[in-house]
């Protein structure tokens, strides 16, 4: 650990005395420019020492702000922000800075509990257990069940309430999963944004933003359905700047969110049709020649040949034999020769056109996409998205004329099913504008540090791994629980684990949970601070240590930063760190080899920072403890932007067509269906808020979950503080939606579906237009009248993108 | 010297985190905020005014105004507030205070100061904040105090560390090269409730 600051402090009596005697004394140091003097007589009297510890907050904000911990006769007393490298990027907001009233919570969770037996779930009937029996008796449940179940009909979950890399969601219980040999069905949190930009730049699932600070080098940033001001707030003090010194800001979104109203433009539109808007824009620019030449010819796919028979790229694998892991380029046409050409040997390759090569009929990939494309026009897209042509146009003009264009992308559009459509139309907007892959051009949102690859395998695979199976998305639990088969086969499910995660609040369709899941657990345990509807349901949960009890470091998201975290106090009560109770769980178990006793934090960190690339930027858990933080810039004093050189397809270019389309997850469904479909953008509505659906006809009113500043997810939901100024939920609905059911602000409201209900009280928002409603995000069950927010959510998925639908919602609601 | 803050209503997002900041430095009592955000807006919190899509929001952080003209000096019968003359900070002796709540009833800014009416209580049963920071006593008035304890040693206010949107400035009004100066010339500014003659040490950059 760093070595503590130690500053002598006053007493606060001592001290309010002696003010009032140096207020009547001002006459003495009259026109000195410090009251300093008067303090340094004062300090003689000191009886308080304050200790300075450095950690950073790690909640799934994904911001990273550090924090000086002041730490005085062992108890956290302040958290203020504490300094990166940068000034800008020393964060804070009020949950961070708040942090002790959930370490020092009346509503923390003090020692290992359990279900009293006879008790339904969720009844509220607990008794206290000691750590041995609590240790004893799951290893007894794991173990009996895996010897007579096998081990995946135990379910490991794992949510995003600590991203620290050993005490947190990709940490030492993945260790501990994996020797088991348990079931962690494949997350589908915020991956369709990440899976449908990565058809374009082959970002993987959330490597897609450039640094924060690249903003200061865009002329227009045009925010996309994300709302930074309450969501990233942090990113939002870089775009602030830009706006100050020039850039214009502009706002794409259904609601005139806080960001809207901060912004220099605000453009209205449609729920869910955002990919329509750009598909439109992107057929425009191209039918009126406003494309950028240079950049499609240079940095992307335009002149690659597709195969008619078979949807593949001409590959130089057709011709000759090309050995497995050396390159196969693809074939462009170079009109100069009048023949095929391998790409980048072409003198002069064509961008479009239709060829015949050896029999076989091809185009270039750019002619694909703009006949695609030709489907999408202004006109129909004023129609579907709501937004007339001449902002259509305005909007067109930023694209084109403006010299950098970052999008601010989050996870707004991601939540509905047709999320990764709508964002890979955004992509390939941008493709084609040339904004991508330089200063002040590109996506922004959650900037992920690339550079640093963790060995994660040698965190994860101990003696004795046997691996987790992924086998089906969270989505599918309910159902393979319930019927305790998968895809037909057998697939017991027995127990779960909900590490990090308050499952039962934040996976979609509550109901489900509560009603399918549950019931067939014999065993479910939880690990947390706090009594969320999680812990509520389960049979036994234990006390962990919170972000400041325990050693950890972070991969800074969103700052070009690893990060250390101090251990700046005690675990308060009984609670434990994930180190400690992992090793406990898997020693009782008789997993010894994986979890010696021996084996502390230092050794896991030292085997995860085992990594060549952590010996390329030199970090060590020595150098983190010693330094707080360090940078991992890979050209100083730039922004960190994705495919500045190159993109990270399999051809360093932008993908203008996708040669080999997958689902995120494989869980056995049919992808044979759609996979002609998926090589060209295209735009689908959404399952259920899109004007058109079935449910549309009967739940006139979108409801979706907003991202607020009062918690992160459902962290936060008991904070003391923070309810002082957040009491109670809230629906929020719009004025006409309002005075058509005679509805007040204030009034007492059921907000309803097919799916389940919530009663609540109700404030009337002009932001909202009619037809959407909204709700800040996080409150608990026993926080609402009845029911609550996440009851009203479905658990469909798109059988490609796989991942959460939370926005795609439909409600009606009545006075009570 | 004249200390004073400046607000850029621009940068703010009232988001709150100053008022954190200031309850805990100073450990305040369960309900009791010195620093207030406040929607200029709708009847609510966070609700704008007008009409989808044209509404409007500001967010108007309010703390004590430490006035160059205070009203609610002039009305402590026992001089318990007062305007040090030193830094123009408006003062508190809540030792010296008796409860009568007069400058609660003159001061113009309703609500930045609060009156203990019972035994102060604080939901943490530890002691947060500074140990710098002034007691909390029953039957007695409190306010912000500018962070006088860190003031003496040299330190900001901790409203002004805290905002991370980098909107709240501290410093002389009377040092004309001071940022909070600078920035009160350079910008179109406001004061609350200017009409009322105390003219505030707070301005508001438009």
């Amino acid at each position: 650990m760093s070595e503590p600051t130690i500053k002598k402090g006053l007493t606060r009596r001592t001290f309010l005395k002696s003010t009032v005697a140096v207020a009547g004394a001002t006459a003495l140091v009259g026109g000195t420019s410090s009251l300093a003097a008067f303090a340094d007589d004062e300090t003689q009297n000191s009886s308080t020492e304050e200790t300075i510890c450095y950690g950073v907050c790690r909640s799934n904000c994904m911001q990273s702000c550090r924090y000086a911990a002041h730490v005085v006769d062992g108890k956290l007393v302040k958290l203020t922000p504490a300094e990166y490298g940068e000034d800008l990027y020393r964060g804070s907001c009020l949950r961070g800075m708040s942090y002790m009233h959930r370490v020092y919570s009346p509503h923390r969770i003090k020692y290992p509990m359990r279900r009293v037996e006879g008790t339904e779930r969720g009844a509220g009937q607990w008794e206290r257990i000691s750590w041995d029996d609590a240790i004893a008796e799951i290893a007894d449940k794991f173990t009996s069940i895996s010897q007579e179940y096998g081990s995946k009909a135990i379910v490991f979950d794992f949510g995003t309430g600590n991203y620290g890399e050993i005490q947190g969601q990709t940490g030492i219980f993945n260790r501990l999963g994996g020797v088991i040999g348990a079931s962690k069905p494949a997350g589908m949190n915020d991956l369709a944004t990440g899976y449908g930009i990565d058809r374009v730049i082959g970002t993987g699932l959330m490597y897609f933003a450039n640094e924060a600070k690249s903003v200061l080098d865009s002329s227009h940033i045009v925010i996309w359905g994300s709302n930074p001001v309450h969501s990233t707030p942090q990113n939002w003090r870089w775009m602030q700047r830009a706006k100050e010194q020039g850039t214009e800001i502009i706002t794409i979104d259904p609601v005139r969110s806080a960001t809207a109203h901060k912004s220099d433009r605000y453009i209205p539109i449609k729920p869910t049709t955002d990919g329509y808007l750009a598909l439109a824009m992107a057929n425009y620019i191209l039918e009126n020649g406003l494309q950028d030449d240079a950049f499609i010819a240079t940095r992307s796919t335009a002149p690659m040949l597709v195969r008619r028979d078979n949807g593949k790229l001409l590959h130089k694998s057709d011709y000759v034999a090309v050995a497995e892991g050396e390159d196969d380029p693809a074939y462009v046409w170079d009109n100069a020769k009048g023949a095929i050409a391998l790409y980048g040997e072409a003198a002069d390759p064509a961008m479009e056109g239709t060829f015949e090569v050896d029999g076989v009929t091809v185009d270039t990939s750019y002619t694909l996409l703009k006949n695609q494309l030709a489907n999408y026009t202004i006109s129909e897209a004023t129609r579907i998205t709501g937004v007339p042509e001449e902002s259509i146009l305005e909007l067109v003009d930023v694209f084109t004329n403006g010299d950098a264009v970052s999008v601010n992308i989050s996870f707004g559009m991601d939540h509905y099913m047709n999320g990764y459509q709508s964002c890979w139309a955004i992509a390939i907007l941008m493709a084609l504008t040339g904004n991508l892959g330089r200063d002040g051009a590109g996506f922004t949102g959650i900037f992920l540090n690339t550079a640093l690859a963790l060995n994660t395998k040698a965190l994860w695979a101990a003696p004795g791994f046997k691996g987790m199976a992924t086998t089906f998305p969270m989505t599918m639990l309910h159902e393979v629980a319930e019927t305790q088969k998968l895809n037909g086969k057998d697939y017991p499910i027995k127990a779960m684990v909900s590490i990090i995660s308050n499952a039962v609040s934040n996976w979609p369709s509550q109901n489900n949970f509560l009603e399918k899941i549950l019931p067939a657990l014999d065993f479910y345990l939880a690990m947390d601070m706090e009594m969320n509807d999680t812990v509520r349901y389960a049979d036994m949960v234990l006390p962990v240590a919170s972000f400041y009890e325990h050693e950890d470091f972070r991969k800074a998201h969103n700052l070009p930063y690893i990060v250390h975290q101090d251990k700046a106090i005690d675990p308060l009560y009984e609670a434990k760190d994930d180190v400690e109770i992992a090793g406990l769980i898997a020693r009782a178990m008789g997993f010894e080899a994986a979890f010696p006793e021996t084996s502390d934090f230092s050794t896991y960190a030292n085997l995860l920072l085992s990594s060549d690339a952590c010996k390329k930027f030199n970090v060590t858990l020595d150098r983190l403890r010693e330094e707080g933080f360090i940078d991992l810039s890979l050209i100083p004093g730039k922004s960190g932007i994705v495919g500045r050189t190159k993109f990270t397809t399999k051809s360093g270019l932008a993908q203008l067509y996708t040669e080999m389309p997958a689902p995120r997850v494989n869980y056995g469904q049919d992808v044979k269906e759609r996979f002609a479909k998926e090589h060209l953008v295209y735009y689908q509505p959404s399952a259920e808020v899109c004007e058109e659906s079935e449910a549309a006809a009967k739940f006139p009113i979108a409801f979706i979950q907003e991202h607020s500043r009062w918690r992160t997810h459902s962290q936060w939901f008991n904070s003391p503080i923070l309810k002082e100024l957040d009491p109670e939920p809230v629906y929020k609905i719009s004025p006409e939606d309002a005075a058509e059911r005679g509805i007040e602000s204030g009034d007492i409201v059921e907000v309803f579906n097919d799916r389940g209900h919530m009663v609540v009280k109700c404030v009337i928002d002009p932001s909202l237009p009619q037809g959407m409603s909204r709700m800040p995000k996080g409150w608990q069950r026993e926080q609402f009248i009845e029911g609550g927010y996440q009851e009203l959510t479905y658990p469909m998925h798109d059988e490609w993108a796989v991942a959460f639908n939370f926005y795609d919602t439909r409600v009606d609601v009545k006075k009570k | 010297m004249n200390y004073g803050f400046v607000i850029d209503q621009q940068r703010c997002i009232g988001c709150h985190t100053c008022a954190v900041a200031c309850k805990i430095e100073n450990n305040l009592p369960d309900v009791v905020w010195w620093n207030r955000i406040l929607t200029d807006g709708g009847a609510e919190m966070d609700i704008p005014a007008g009409e989808f899509p044209n509404t409007t929001i500001d967010y108007i952080p309010v703390n004590c105004q430490h006035c160059e003209n205070p009203a609610c000096t002039k009305v402590c019968p026992v001089g318990a507030t007062y305007k040090d003359e030193n830094t123009g900070i408006v003062r508190q002796d809540v030792d010296k205070c008796i409860g009568c709540r007069m400058c609660m009833s003159a001061c113009p800014y309703t609500g930045v100061r609060s009156f203990n009416w019972e035994e102060p209580s604080h939901v943490l049963d530890i002691a947060i904040g500074d140990a710098n920071a002034p007691d909390h006593q029953k039957h007695t008035v409190e306010k912000c105090t500018m962070c006088w304890h860190r003031v003496a040693q040299d330190e900001e206010p901790a409203c002004i560390e805290a905002c991370p949107g980098r909107a709240r400035f501290w410093g002389d009004l009377d040092d004309p090269n001071s940022e909070v100066s600078k920035l009160v010339k350079s910008r179109s500014t406001k004061q609350l409730l200017a009409d009322e003659g105390t003219n505030p040490s707070v301005y508001y950059l438009d």
